[in-house]
């Protein structure tokens, strides 16, 4: 095994948890989905090792590369056409108690947002990135995640029915 | 109510501990995507002879090379361009619902319906030696990874991706897009009025760009075909 497999290695076996975690929430709950966009992601970050290794902010980094894997993925397809055919049901991250169901809205709600707009929500208010790393994750401008945010906070708070962070605050920012 | 951090936290799931089996095999396919990476770098030199004869236009999605695609119109004979697979006639049972005029010598329809079709080589109904038939993606007639697809699309394209120009491509007006990193590319051929046929080719399956083009273009549509829903 190279230095670089074994580097790749340690790395999988830290990261791949979290890495999942986040893209089950980025992809609104589909947890088969997140493996996939989790595997395309490693495999990405494997060929481009040494630049990653190099990268001034790894997590940064890892951030945009899971964001480019989900919209790859997106971007199949056939991959569309196989997962109708296969008619696979709507599945939860996790289902069947009352936990769930409480859940359950705010996940139907995140599902019905455009994948980029989610991945705002999810990097600006469950990781408290601030605009500038969110907007580095998502390749796109500061301004834009304020306004995608601003509009998905809008969607969203008619289902949470709960006071939701004000958009154009630096709520939370590390 | 509920806070929205604590909601998205409960979708994100669990946080499981990983295994040194599944970090082995995210490092088997971390250099199995390595090697189609290398494959196709080393395939992109007879793109550009292929592109300098023909009136190309460039319609790169993702900027920089190997992942830059240019597109231009398909070759009068399929050994126009060299690439480590030669398109041949296909002469096997054509679908129900499509017919294909040319395949990678040595592949076939493995699998196909009213939405569409897949084309795979032959090893995956001829193993080599120490290969169980039964597990793969090669084997398994609904994944597409090292195979071409083509699909019957709803899709009306009529917002093209940004940096995408329309080209004749056989008999239609298309387009290829490259898919990014290990996804390959697609050829689009627009059905006015009916949506597209995509058609996707794994990345690094050994096919030079002119080659695609020209077996997207010998793909033709029954009427009784549908797209797929999605």
């Amino acid at each position: 095994m190279t230095e670089r497999d074994e580097q790749f290695h340690d790395f999988a076996l830290a990261r791949r948890p979290g890495m999942v975690h986040t893209a089950t929430m980025l992809t609104a709950g589909d947890r088969h989905l997140a493996e996939d966009v989790v595997q395309k992601t490693l495999a990405s970050l494997y060929i481009n090792w040494s630049k990653f290794r190099r990268a001034d902010n790894p997590d940064g980094y890892l951030r945009r590369a899971l964001v480019n894997s989900l919209t790859d993925e997106r971007r199949l397809i056939w991959r569309r056409r196989e997962r109708s055919a296969a008619e696979l049901p709507d599945t939860p991250a996790a289902g069947g108690n009352a936990e769930d169901d409480r859940v359950e809205p705010l996940r139907k709600a995140l599902k019905q947002l455009p994948p980029k707009m989610r991945a705002a929500v999810v990097f600006r208010y469950y990781y408290d990135l601030d605009y500038a790393e969110t907007a580095e994750a998502l390749g796109c401008s500061q301004s834009t995640v304020r306004s995608q945010t601003a509009r998905a906070l809008d969607r969203l708070r008619t289902v949470l029915k709960s006071d939701l962070p004000e958009p154009m605050s630096q709520h939370g920012v590390h | 109510m509920m806070d929205l951090r604590d909601g998205l936290g409960r979708i994100g799931g669990d946080l499981t501990a990983s295994s040194v089996e599944q970090a082995d095999r995210d490092l088997a396919l971390g250099r199995r995507a390595a090697r189609r990476r290398r494959t196709v770098q080393a395939a992109g030199g007879s793109l550009a002879a292929a592109v300098a004869a023909v009136a190309a236009i460039s319609l790169s999605v993702n900027a920089g090379p190997p992942d830059g695609v240019v597109a231009g119109p398909p070759a009068a004979t399929a050994s126009a361009s060299p690439s480590s697979l030669r398109l041949v006639s296909y002469s096997g049972t054509q679908p129900e619902y499509y017919t294909v005029d040319w395949v990678p010598q040595g592949w076939f329809v493995q699998y196909s319906d009213r939405a569409g079709l897949i084309i795979a080589p032959d090893e995956a109904k001829n193993p080599s030696p120490g290969v169980n038939p039964s597990a793969g993606p090669l084997s398994d007639p609904r994944d597409v990874t090292g195979k071409i697809s083509v699909s019957l699309s709803s899709k009306d394209w009529k917002r093209l991706p940004p940096g995408v120009k329309l080209t004749k491509i056989g008999d239609h007006q298309g387009m290829v897009l490259d898919n990014g990193g290990d996804f390959g590319t697609g050829v689009v051929l627009l059905l006015p009025g009916k949506g597209s046929i995509d058609v996707q080719f794994a990345e690094g399956i050994g096919l030079s760009e002119e080659q695609m083009l020209q077996l997207a273009a010998g793909v033709h549509v029954s009427p009784k075909a549908k797209p797929a829903v999605g």
